[in-house]
């Protein structure tokens, strides 16, 4: 009798629960892991009324794909699968066409000739599975800048898509190498991103190394060895404007801009000890900012000018270490076997680009700026000098082929360390440095 | 023959006692056998199925003679195709407003924002109001689940929704959520469609939550944002990408149709990893 009361019991409290269930239940998902695979994208010709138009626009849709593709986030859909052929832009794309291509994005573009000196550059992005325009964009400028203009539609999708800026309309001075490792002449040149304008800053014979930008101007300081003693030099790219800062016997790099582009942090070598100092561009005057017996070279800033990461023996080894901007607080944040060098602070501010030797191979790798995550990206016989994109995403650095007929090359390699290329130089090249965004 | 009995029993034990002294030593032991790993399994990683409730059969409930199903008009005469196709053609050649170019400002590039165009095509492909196929799919998936309740499903066709008679849903068989395994399927087949924000700085502050109710074909009937933790544009990409992924995974057709109830009403928590 008591078991069949407990069991009458016990089916109410079932049916009941069953018909809660049936009337509320919601289910509830967690998705912890998704797809990590390159976006699908189709970027189809941009379309145009004129014969003009009509080969900028195959032009241009190509150094976008190219672009997107060289990101490493895109897989850029070849033009031939596409099954729709927008005739006018204005309209929102069959979006099953596009799905059964498994495409998940599409760039749908046109260029309007206003006149022999001006062009209209006008693209819309859209979410073929969210079935939405998610932004659109009209660009004008003379035809003969349209490559800028490619680079700005990449940009644009690439914030789109990703969440982050572009960095695909910037620029890279680097430096052009001609002649025997005995007797290389090295010359100041600049190019874009892609490897594409290749064009000296420099005339002349003069011997250059180690370009650096100014983070938020087209200006560069550079170190040339015209003279016996090593000088500084600023140069402003877009009016060829020079000016030296200075000399400074023993120094073998060239400073490094604040973010606000208004101080320089540099290594000056002062009775045989070398220290960190910042100078102020406008007074010229210099501030110390280490005191250790230790040699102290390579500091770079952080993005917001608070702190500076630099490169130190003082432990016993070629160590990175951060410290205040005004020198203090000084911590030690690399600890692993091997020597690090050239440390550099990310534009996005949460890591540090560094160079590792160890095992008789050199590594570009990344850290946390407290030093944990410590990733290597890169492995060869000579990789060094690495630089951020503008968005903190990829980093350019030379890698130099073993051998007497050994080259430099200029390289790229983004977070992931999965995405490594070769950029495109007119021949052998260094010390590549990167550009903020374009204005 | 006053001792026939006890004699019979006497004999009878002796012949047994007999039989266990000679042969009780020469039984051979039990081989012992190789000891076999037992797994034990919860049902519910395999199904959901309930006990079976019997439902009193209302007396009242006169099942109403079913008649062949009979086309209004013929096939060739309906106008359903005809006016979508005209319908269709009418919103394309609706132009919307040219953009108004703006005064060029700057010697070099300019950026102005294009406003969106009308978008005159619906993305999802309305379904149609009564969808032969649809319905015969599902008739006969519930013949195949519960054949005794196939007269309990109704279709509401002026509103385009599927209600369910609450009876069907409580009755012998019907599941009472997902097994274990459907929901690995679910978590699989979204891990394939969420493309994960893992390029964002602190990707595993980016949680978007939505709230999505699914038709019994697997299609999506309603999505609602029920919020997200992140803020700026790495959280609008989160949130876009988020729903891109429940319509990438449309239709939800390898849920199984008997479990409706289980999935017709779920939230969707994507969370990436740090």
């Amino acid at each position: 009798m008591m078991s069949l009361f407990r069991g009458l019991i016990l089916t109410l409290a079932l049916t009941a629960g069953g018909l809660t269930t049936s009337a509320h239940a919601q289910l509830s998902i967690d998705i912890t892991q998704g797809n990590i695979d390159p976006t699908p994208i189709a970027v189809p010709d941009f379309i145009s009324t004129t014969a003009q138009g009509q080969q900028i626009g195959r032009d241009l849709a190509e150094v976008v794909r190219a672009d997107l593709e060289r990101s490493g986030l895109f897989r850029s859909l070849d033009p031939n699968s596409f099954i729709e052929k927008q005739a006018n832009i204005d309209y929102a794309p069959t979006y099953a066409d596009w799905r059964v291509i498994k495409s998940e994005a599409l760039v749908s573009g046109r260029i309007v000739m206003e006149s022999d000196s001006r062009m209209r550059v006008e693209f819309r992005l859209w979410d073929i599975f969210g079935g939405e325009q998610l932004s659109g964009l009209r660009l004008a400028a003379t035809p003969d800048n349209w490559r800028r203009m490619a680079h700005k539609v990449s940009d644009a999708i690439y914030s789109q898509l990703t969440g982050e800026s572009g960095y695909f309309d910037s620029r890279v001075v680097f430096i052009d190498e001609s002649g025997p490792k005995t007797d290389r002449k090295k010359r100041l040149a600049i190019m874009d991103q892609d490897g594409a304008n290749p064009q000296f800053l420099l005339t002349g014979p003069s011997t250059v190394i180690t370009p650096r930008f100014s983070p938020n101007s087209q200006k560069i300081t550079y170190m040339s060895y015209e003279n016996v003693v090593p000088a500084i030099y600023l140069l402003e790219i877009e009016t060829g404007r020079r000016e030296l800062l200075g000399s400074f016997p023993g120094m073998t790099f060239a400073p490094r801009f604040s973010p606000d582009g208004n101080t320089m942090v540099l290594t000056l070598a002062k009775g045989g000890n070398s220290d960190i100092y910042a100078m102020d561009l406008r007074s010229r005057s210099t501030t110390q900012l280490t005191t250790n017996p230790g040699i102290d070279v390579s500091a770079s800033y952080s993005p917001d000018g608070k702190r500076i990461a630099f490169n130190s023996d003082r432990g016993g080894s070629p160590q990175i270490y951060t410290m205040n901007a005004d020198g203090r607080n000084t911590k030690r944040i690399s600890f692993g076997d091997g020597r690090y060098n050239a440390p550099v602070w990310s534009p996005r501010g949460d890591k540090i680009a560094f160079v590792k030797s160890t095992g008789g191979k050199f590594h570009i790798g990344v850290m946390n700026t407290d030093g944990t995550g410590e990733r290597l990206l890169t492995e060869s016989y000579l990789d060094e000098g690495p630089t951020w994109s503008p968005n903190g995403r990829v980093i350019l650095f030379s890698r130099e082929t073993r051998g007497r007929s050994g080259k430099n090359e200029v390289w790229s390699v983004d977070l992931t360390g999965t995405n490594l290329r070769r950029v495109p130089t007119p021949g052998s090249a260094s010390d590549p440095a990167w550009s903020p965004l374009l204005p | 023959m006053r001792f026939g009995l006890p004699i019979s029993i006497m004999a009878h034990g002796l012949f047994l006692a007999g039989g266990i002294f000679i042969f009780g030593r020469n039984i051979p032991a039990l081989d012992e056998g190789n000891i076999v790993a037992v797994e034990v399994l919860t049902l519910s990683e395999f199904t959901n199925i309930s006990a079976a409730v019997k439902q009193p059969k209302p007396k009242d409930l006169i099942p109403e003679p079913e008649e062949p199903m009979q086309l209004e008009a013929p096939m060739e005469n309906a106008e359903v195709e005809s006016d979508v196709v005209e319908k269709r053609q009418e919103d394309t050649t609706e132009k919307p407003p040219e953009p108004e170019p703006e005064p060029i400002k700057k010697a070099e590039v300019e950026e102005i924002e294009v406003e969106k165009p009308k978008d005159e095509t619906p993305k999802p492909p309305e379904k149609p109001a009564f969808d032969l196929d649809a319905l015969s799919d599902i008739v006969n998936r519930t013949r195949d689940a519960a054949p005794e309740k196939n007269q309990q499903i109704a279709l509401q066709s002026e509103k385009n929704v599927y209600e369910y008679a609450d009876i069907s849903r409580t009755a012998s068989g019907e599941g009472t959520g997902l097994s274990v395994s459907l929901l690995d399927k679910l978590q699989t087949e979204m891990m394939r469609c969420w493309r994960e924000s893992r390029d964002a700085v602190d990707p595993e502050t980016l949680v978007v939550q939505f709230r999505l109710r699914l038709l019994p074909d697997g299609y999506v009937e309603k999505v609602e944002l029920l919020g997200e933790t992140g803020s700026g544009p790495y959280a609008a990409v989160a949130r876009q990408r988020a729903a891109a992924a429940i319509k990438k995974c449309e239709p939800y057709d390898f849920l199984p149709a008997e479990n409706y109830s289980g999935w017709k009403d779920m939230t969707l928590s994507f969370r990436p990893r740090a």
